[in-house]
């Protein structure tokens, strides 16, 4: 099982569209993929893009991402890499009328 | 029908469309699509389960299509917001928790979505970042779109014979979805004897009271109940006795009902040979057959708000709009039809989501709110002028307070005309444009007005309201509502007279008009032309054809010396006692049993 904390950089923080590609990329493993806010303890499966939303997370807040399966070291290093790295692009293009 | 042992229980409330509803209890939630509670059998869990996937099916290839349009027209980016949609419909998590919610509490799939969806919502509630809170309509937008998949195009086949419907509040989106051959009565908790939807009751003949205090607290969804609009009552649980006893009277009110329906042929004039034009109100296209079922002369009001509320688009295509006004129109011959122009406030418009306003009455509503809405008013007035083609119609503008209004209005008109006559479509540029007579404003300039509309309008619920400064849906001053208030009557005289100088008809279209009594006072105040709902015309016919004008207007003039709405109701009760009491009065006591 690996375990990381992230932090929700991106202005917009997890809406729709960011939790989207979240659930689009976790699919591609097979590990179990769980956030966690620090917060306040709200759990969702990365897998489930209902779930993500429902953490309601907003630019700062912190997470941890828990992942457990075959392909957890792989699965843990990318997930994290978008939600600290990918989105930001996302909100720009989201910002156009 | 759910067997039950327990005691039957009266609950008391104000009574708003006549009639006995015998009936099964559905509870009807009044925002969003409406949704219903329903509890299933342990054997229908199954079937419901399948019901559930089906509905996630449709709404997938639905959203996928939707998509593969997108980003056809505007490429990917854009249709990226419909990915997030297709993603919550693959949600396992979220088909999991439905799916726990059908089996453990045993209830239709409508309710399960509504329950796990409004549990995400709640969250989303919470979020003090305002534009991830806003985000919280996606989720709305897939719930909706499972629960209208669900219910498909026919949401009201959901509902069984002889259901009661239950809610807090009776909106008018809400009737039109309904089939009124399955409802046999309407209960809510609030709301009041003006209320649209009260007011479709009546048109539809839906027996309905509201104002219940307690009603959610002692009903359940699927309990036997007895709905008394004439009482204004709700029975829940009735015993067999009581089942057998409110039959009877249902028998009863029908065979005096029919007795008087069988006249509807006979010309309507009173016993001293004055003519009057007995019109019907109607909200729903539908109810065209009603005009020539009750004798109606045409339609004196037909209120175009709920074409609007029911439409796919909003605002309904001018297609849609000019299909339906010549429908109407053809319907009507050479007795016409009167089309009010959209009558309602902007908040009603943006439904549930707008800023609750302080004061609706007051505010952005009825030709102010066409006025400032110059294209959605154009493609009305185009659909209007272009059915005239077919058919006499009228236009009246409603809650018009100063001659600008109609003189903006008819600038729009004749604008409209030439559009169309540059298209080369067929319409009748020329039409009667009258004006709703319902704010004090517009009684004060009648005068005014008269020599600039063709028609006068009365509409007596808003101006009773505007007038008195009551609101008749607020029970702690329900009773200051007075119709026969001396300044209702010095309201109604002064406009009478007005029209009468300057030649132009004065017709009443407001639920006065349908009350024998009032009604009988209006004619002896001068008018000669009345609108109701379709049902109540018959009565209404034997009525005046039992009157004599003369002793109408004598009774009249001396009511308008009585400085009290007590001593004017008292005296008008008195003088027409014979008539009233043969035949109206005992179509609603023996409907109320003894």
């Amino acid at each position: 099982m690996q375990r990381r904390t992230l932090l929700v950089k991106n202005r917009l923080g997890l809406h729709a569209r960011a939790a989207a590609k979240i659930v689009r990329l976790s699919n591609q493993f097979k590990s179990e993929l769980i956030l966690q806010r620090c917060d306040n303890g709200r759990r969702g499966d990365a897998k489930s893009i209902l779930s993500i939303l429902a953490l309601a997370a907003t630019q700062g807040t912190a997470l941890v991402l828990t992942a457990s399966g075959e392909d957890e070291d792989l699965a843990i290093r990318q997930v994290i890499h978008l939600i600290e790295h990918q989105l930001e692009e996302d909100d720009e293009r989201e910002r156009e009328p | 029908m759910k067997e039950n042992h327990e005691a039957p229980r009266r609950l008391r409330g104000l009574g708003v469309s006549p009639g006995i509803g015998i009936g099964t209890i559905v509870h009807l939630s009044s925002r969003g699509p409406h949704v219903f509670r329903m509890r299933i059998a342990p054997h229908q869990v199954e079937e419901e389960l399948r019901r559930l996937a089906m509905a996630f099916d449709k709404a997938r290839q639905q959203l996928a299509q939707m998509k593969a349009k997108l980003e056809q027209a505007l490429g990917r980016d854009h249709a990226y917001i419909l990915d997030a949609h297709l993603l919550m419909l693959e949600d396992q998590q979220l088909i999991e928790d439905i799916t726990s919610i059908i089996r453990t509490q045993q209830v239709n799939a409508e309710w399960a979505i509504k329950v796990v969806m409004d549990r995400i919502l709640a969250i989303y509630a919470d979020v003090k970042d305002d534009y991830l809170r806003e985000r919280g309509s996606d989720i709305e937008d897939v719930a909706h779109r499972l629960i209208t998949t669900l219910q498909g195009d026919h949401r009201h086949r959901w509902l069984l014979p002889e259901t009661i419907l239950a809610t807090e509040q009776m909106l008018p989106s809400m009737m039109i979805e309904l089939d009124p051959d399955a409802v046999v009565g309407l209960v809510a908790r609030t709301g009041g004897w003006t209320s649209h939807a009260a007011i479709i009751a009546r048109g539809l003949g839906i027996p309905a009271v509201v104002g219940i205090e307690g009603l959610h607290e002692e009903m359940a969804a699927g309990m036997l109940a007895i709905v008394d609009g004439h009482a204004g009552e709700l029975i829940l649980n009735p015993t067999e006795d009581l089942i057998a006893q409110y039959r009877e009277r249902q028998a009863e009110s029908e065979r005096l009902w029919c007795a008087v329906r069988d006249r509807v042929r006979l010309p309507t004039v009173t016993r001293d040979g004055t003519p009057i034009t007995l019109r019907a109100n109607i909200e729903l296209p539908s109810e065209v057959d009603a005009i020539e079922q009750y004798g109606a002369q045409g339609v004196g009001l037909f209120r175009t708000q709920y074409l609007f509320l029911s439409s796919h688009t909003m605002p309904p295509s001018e297609h849609v709009q000019f299909a339906t006004y010549r429908r109407l129109a053809e319907a009507c011959g050479q007795d016409g039809v009167t089309i009010r122009t959209l009558d309602w406030a902007e908040s009603e418009s943006a439904a549930d989501d707008a800023e609750p306003e302080t004061n609706p009455a007051l505010g952005l509503r009825a030709i102010r709110y066409s006025l400032q809405a110059p294209e959605l008013f154009r493609i009305q007035l185009r659909a209007i002028l272009r059915a005239a083609f077919y058919g006499r119609i009228r236009v009246v503008l409603p809650l018009v307070s100063s001659v600008t209004e109609i003189r903006r209005a008819r600038e729009l008109l004749q604008a409209v005309a030439r559009e169309l006559d540059e298209e080369d479509l067929p319409h009748q540029a020329d039409i009667p444009v009258g004006v709703m007579i319902e704010v004090p404003a517009a009684v004060f300039i009648a005068d005014a007005l008269a020599a600039e509309a063709d028609f006068f309008s009365l509409g007596t619920n808003d101006l009773i309201q505007y007038l008195l400064a009551v609101d008749r849906d607020d029970s702690r001053v329900a009773h200051l509502y007075r119709p026969l208030h001396p300044a209702v009557l010095c309201a109604v005289k002064k406009t009478v007279e007005a029209a009468a100088a300057a030649h132009i008809p004065v017709e009443v279209c407001g639920e006065m008009a349908a009350e024998p009594l009032h009604a009988l006072a209006l004619i002896g105040l001068g008018v000669r032309r009345l609108s109701m709902a379709p049902k109540a015309i018959p009565l209404m016919k034997d009525v005046i054809r039992s009157v004599d004008l003369a002793l109408l207007e004598d009774a009249v003039e001396r009511a308008l010396k009585l400085v009290t709405a007590e001593d004017v109701e008292r005296l008008l009760q008195e003088e027409w006692a014979d008539v009233l009491s043969e035949r109206y009065l005992t179509n609603y006591t023996t409907a109320e049993g003894g």
